[in-house]
């Protein structure tokens, strides 16, 4: 009814209103899948025909696909097959890990904790539960110093969710409590949680994030209502990468004044000076390019999650008819 | 026994298509009556606005293809509901925080609150500066109005909104609420010239009925020069 496919989609091959078609078989499959779940979200199936994959895509890249293949339909021994992920490969991820940047680190592990769940084995289930003590115990902060703020562990903790809450894993108090004091110094006046006003992906994980601490109890409700009024403040036939700020004068009395780590303020401040000025390359893929500004499949994609993840957890009787579904990975809604 | 809490939301054919956005954000809020002033619609553009009944408990939509102004309209729209009933002025295009519907006022007294204009590049941050401030600049946003017993003035075209709350302040009937609860989306205000004028002569008419001389007069000089300045671009 507010919100339907053609406010959010392109035709189909581009990953922006405007942007050229795509031609390489990796921004290919990733558009397909964007557009997939996204139509998914509105009761619509879409089939995603599988190629062979290049061999020179990543294990990272791997990982990050399987979730959003198991979401747009894909049979899960098929989406293994394609993405040649065995049981090797999913312990190896499990246990050979790096905590130097654990948001890139949980993208992988958000990829195999949806492996270890489709798959059922008691050995996987075992490694995938002492991963996350493991974790827990550090707060799922990163090593490196850069690393360190708050972003990076929202941005990382909101990856293990979809395996957390469908398992019921228990996660310490101490945890909780620092991602609750993460969320209140991220959000800013406008409601978003980086500046200049929200960048997709973060906004989406600190939504999640916060519906998750709501179930246990953590007051997120203003956090919520706040950031309810600053995604539709921010909608316009779409929802953009990055949103548009006050005024840089304003964005940085605020990112000063505000009580987050210096490494999130340092990261803030890049944003507002550098990075909204250039390309965007989601992944880091060179066809799926867009400026700072524009809407894409995947930001159109995320901000949908988000706007779904407010109405759950504000107890918003949805009348968009979206659908929520089982999810691996991007579309998980805690409920 | 809770109050009748309306939402006053006057639209007319070029804002229509604004309309879709507002009732989004109120379609999130329970027990709220929602009052839409149609303005010279056609049938078509009703019945387009009625596939919205679903989404809101209570919606009702009068029509009024009068040439009364905005005021008359809107008072005529309130004399339809009892005297104790709350207010919330709001436009189409406007996006409302679901706290903006806890606030509640009484005894005449008009509550605003801070707003969020949406213009192409950007967002600005509108916040109230005081009676000195409002006789140079007004730094009230209408659709942050929250009211029970007060009308407009009738004799106002425009800017009726500023003539109400101006109002209010002299006599110590306002109160602020430090906190954002709505955006303005001004990214095709569709503003005329024209329309503009009106608005500071509203302005100006209003300060005249309610300011003493001492005050009024430099600062409706700043109106004048303001409507030569719009003149001058004519």
């Amino acid at each position: 009814m507010f919100v339907e496919i053609k406010d959010l989609d392109f035709s189909e091959d581009r990953f922006t209103l405007n942007g050229l078609p795509i031609s390489g078989n990796l921004e290919s499959l990733y558009i397909n899948l964007y557009r997939s779940v996204l139509h998914r979200h509105f009761d619509v199936v879409r089939d995603i025909e599988l190629e062979k994959i290049d061999q020179n895509v990543s294990e990272y890249t791997r990982f990050h696909l399987l979730p959003l293949l198991l979401d747009s339909g894909v049979q899960s021994e098929k989406a293994l097959t394609f993405l040649e992920i065995d049981e090797e490969k999913i312990k190896s991820a499990l246990s050979d890990y790096s905590r130097e940047n654990m948001w890139y680190t949980s993208n992988i592990h958000m990829g195999s904790l949806a492996a270890v769940s489709i798959l059922k084995r008691d050995n996987l289930n075992s490694l995938a539960l002492q991963l996350i003590q493991e974790l827990d115990s550090k707060s799922f902060t990163s090593t490196k110093w850069k690393y360190k703020g708050s972003i990076n562990r929202i941005a990382a903790f909101y990856h293990y969710v979809p395996f957390i809450d469908t398992h019921n894993v228990e996660i310490t108090l101490r945890t909780k409590e620092v991602l609750f004091t993460d969320l209140k110094g991220l959000q800013n006046t406008l409601g978003s949680f980086c500046s200049p006003n929200g960048f997709s992906c973060m906004e989406l994980d600190s939504v999640v994030v916060a519906a998750y601490l709501k179930k246990f109890g953590f007051d997120t409700e203003d956090l919520l209502k706040n950031k309810l009024f600053n995604h539709l403040s921010n909608f316009d036939n779409g929802w953009p990468l990055y949103g548009l700020s006050s005024s840089r004068m304003n964005d940085i009395k605020e990112i000063f004044s505000s009580s987050v780590f210096i490494q999130d303020k340092l990261w803030n401040l890049k944003k507002i000076f550098v990075d909204i000025r250039k390309q965007q390359f989601d992944n880091g893929h060179a066809e799926l390019v867009s400026e700072a500004h524009d809407k894409t499949l995947m930001s159109n994609y995320f901000g949908l999650v988000t706007y779904m993840q407010l109405a759950q957890a504000l107890g918003i009787v949805e009348k968009n008819n979206l659908e929520v579904f089982n999810s691996y990975g991007l579309s998980y809604v805690v409920a | 026994m809770s109050r009748l809490k309306v939402v006053l939301l006057p639209v007319h054919p070029p804002k229509l298509r604004l309309l879709k956005k507002t009732l989004w954000s109120l379609s999130h809020v329970k027990d709220i009556y929602v009052k839409i002033l149609c303005h010279r619609c056609s049938e078509s553009d009703i019945a387009a606005l009625k596939q919205y009944q679903r989404a809101i408990e209570f919606f009702d939509i009068s029509i009024d293809n009068t040439d009364s102004n905005l005021s008359v309209r809107l008072n005529r729209a309130k004399s339809s509901f009892d005297i104790d009933t709350i207010f919330y002025r709001i436009d189409a295009g406007d996006i409302i925080h679901m706290d903006k519907f806890h606030i509640v006022a009484e005894n005449e007294m008009l509550i605003t609150h801070h707003a969020l204009i949406k213009y192409p590049n950007r967002f600005d941050v509108v916040k109230y500066r005081g009676l000195l401030s409002q006789l140079v600049r007004n730094y009230l946003v209408h659709s942050s109005f929250i009211f029970s017993d007060s009308d407009y003035d009738e004799g106002v075209t425009l800017a009726q909104d500023y003539v109400l709350s101006l109002s209010k302040i002299i006599r110590k009937k306002h109160t602020h609420i430090n906190r954002i609860l709505v955006l303005k989306d001004m990214t095709q205000s569709g503003n005329t010239i024209n329309n503009r004028a009106l608005s500071i002569k509203g302005t100006i008419y209003g300060k005249k009925q309610l300011l003493p001389k001492i005050v009024c007069f430099p600062s409706v000089l700043i109106d004048y020069v303001k409507l030569c300045l719009l003149k001058l671009r004519i």
